[in-house]
């Protein structure tokens, strides 16, 4: 009788425990597919092609819940599909529950790309920071494509940009079913198609400031609750 | 007896400020300067901070075959720029597309290098790092060169009260090293403050200078620290637009940022890829000026007579900076 007490109560506990925090996570794919190197896809103009590096920041997310209220995290995380543990956001949301909607930022806000020296997700360390331009490699995707004349066949995105007018900073919001968790897909095929398509013939690589918006503008259709 | 030697040396340490006890660095701002950019914010200077930046600028360490450091081109007797030479050199013998700037005053520059790519004093040394035409370096192999001297634990410890080697604590130290490079003892500043004597010539000079030149190079900085065309016809070897790089705007075509002239009498050669030898041949470039593409403030340089122009060089040797040039906290601490 005590034991199963006991055992209730630890649960009634672990489950109060949880409800702390909000889990958001983020699952790759490439059109129907989880996202996997060795697997070749095509985009829009069916054009073959795999993915070796995808990596990307999310920053500033917002919570809000259906009284209009919300609570906000300044910070910015760095999701890589190489790292299964970078691909799960847990926030601390004390006893709020039950949030209608998600905001972030696809990239880092331009405060933080003017900041100087930063640690963490931002430690240039991570390869997501560009010395000559200063300011963060908002989105990275790497791979090849038999279309691409680039040597190796490579095709290299690396999108960023804070200043206007080329900023390729995104803001999306993502409605919620009054949850305390969501997981996103996150799917690569939109974010060579969703408005402006690629052609790995013409745009095999974006890896400075010119035509980054044009993958930009891409991003936000990339999550899908 | 020993209580009042104790209380005495309580005394001393309250009146210099406390430096027995803390680590503090002090410095002060000239006074006919503006507010920083950078105000050391986070980045608290100390000794133990500064000691260790220095330590670092020094160190070929920070090269891909330990063979070039900061200070291989930034020499202190060239205020930190690199005399003689027109475009900056790198491991394995390479060459850049542009002449290294002098260090000074940093910490009122709001961008840095010549297409101001750069907009932070704590991430610059990152560019010259990993720069394959400079050190050629790769940040987590620089990391792990640092980590793997075991002189460098003692220089964090001191300066961070942690010894793990950091990508923040690299760039802090030198941000510290860096930013109190302070140049504002010229004999034109002592003549401001009516300390010293100018000649006829170098009155004239700085008159002539202010009139013709002082909207891009105003005093106290002797910079604007903005960008500007100032009609150098176009190297199509380099290819270099300059700010167009940075911002993708064709109203930047041909801007570079205008260096500071404080010291300009050691930093040749001049212009952002070291064309000119001599300050003689930059004032015959701005008085022969024929580019309708220049910035409109050029048009008052247009034709100065020969007079005018050596007044204006001997104001601009007013410039030099000797104690800064000789500043032994600045120099190489592996030199004797």
């Amino acid at each position: 009788m005590t034991r199963s007490f006991i055992i209730y109560l630890l649960l009634i506990f672990s489950l109060h425990v949880s409800a702390q925090n909000f889990n958001l996570l983020f699952r790759h794919y490439a059109g129907d597919s989880g996202l996997s190197k060795q697997t070749t896809y095509y985009n829009y103009y069916n054009q073959p092609f795999s993915v070796s590096k995808f990596k990307y920041y999310i920053s500033n997310i917002s919570l809000t819940s259906s009284d209009g209220s919300s609570i906000f995290f300044e910070y910015s995380y760095l999701i890589d599909n190489d790292d299964e543990e970078s691909q799960q956001i847990i926030l601390p949301v004390g006893k709020v529950q039950n949030f209608s909607s998600v905001e972030f930022i696809i990239g880092v806000d331009s405060l933080h790309n003017c900041s100087g020296i930063q640690s963490g997700a931002l430690d240039p360390l991570n390869g997501m920071f560009w010395t000559w331009s200063s300011g963060y490699i908002f989105l990275k995707m790497e791979g090849k494509s038999a279309l691409s004349t680039l040597p190796k066949n490579m095709i290299e995105y690396h999108i960023g940009g804070y200043a206007s007018p080329n900023t390729a900073i995104r803001k999306i919001k993502i409605a919620l079913n009054k949850t305390n968790s969501a997981i996103l897909k996150v799917d690569v095929s939109k974010l060579l198609s969703a408005v402006n398509k690629i052609d790995f013939r013409l745009i095999p690589s974006i890896t400075g400031h010119e035509n980054a918006t044009i993958m930009a503008d891409n991003f936000s259709s990339m999550f899908i609750l | 007896m020993k209580k009042w030697t104790t209380i005495v040396l309580m005394m001393m340490c309250l009146f210099t400020g406390f430096s027995f006890i803390t680590d503090e660095w002090k410095w002060e701002k000239p006074k006919a300067f503006p507010p920083p950019v950078y105000n050391f914010k986070n980045n608290e200077p100390t000794k133990a901070g500064f000691e260790l930046g220095r330590k670092l600028f020094y160190d070929p360490i920070l090269s891909a075959d330990n063979s070039t450091s900061c200070g291989t081109c930034h020499q202190q007797f060239a205020a930190f720029a690199h005399i003689d030479h027109a475009l900056s050199h790198g491991i394995g013998g390479r060459i850049g597309t542009r002449n290294v700037p002098s260090l000074q005053n940093l910490i009122w520059n709001k961008s840095f290098m010549w297409d101001g790519g750069v907009n932070h004093l704590e991430v610059q040394p990152l560019a010259p790092i990993t720069n394959e035409n400079e050190m050629g370096s790769k940040l987590p192999d620089v990391i792990s060169r640092i980590k793997s001297d075991e002189n460098y634990k003692k220089y964090f410890l001191a300066a961070f009260s942690d010894s793990i080697i950091t990508t923040a604590g690299i760039m802090k130290a030198m941000a510290q090293f860096t930013g109190m490079m302070i140049s504002a003892n010229s004999r034109y500043d002592a003549y401001i403050a009516g300390k010293e004597k100018f000649t006829e010539a170098e009155k004239n000079g700085l008159k002539i200078f202010t009139a013709k030149c002082g909207s891009c190079h105003p005093a106290p900085l002797f910079t604007d620290n903005d960008f500007h065309n100032n009609g150098i016809a176009f190297d199509s070897a380099l290819n270099d637009y300059g700010r167009k790089h940075i911002t993708q705007l064709e109203a930047d075509n041909h801007k570079f940022k205008v260096p500071s002239l404080r010291n300009v009498a050691v930093t040749f050669p001049y212009m952002h890829d070291g064309r000119f030898n001599r300050l003689k041949e930059v004032m015959d470039h701005y008085s022969n000026l024929n580019n309708l593409s220049a910035d409109a403030a050029l048009l008052k340089t247009a034709s100065m007579n020969d007079k005018e122009k050596k007044d204006i060089i001997a104001f601009l040797l007013t410039l030099t900076d000797v104690q800064f040039l000789n500043d032994k906290r600045f120099s190489d601490p592996n030199q004797p």
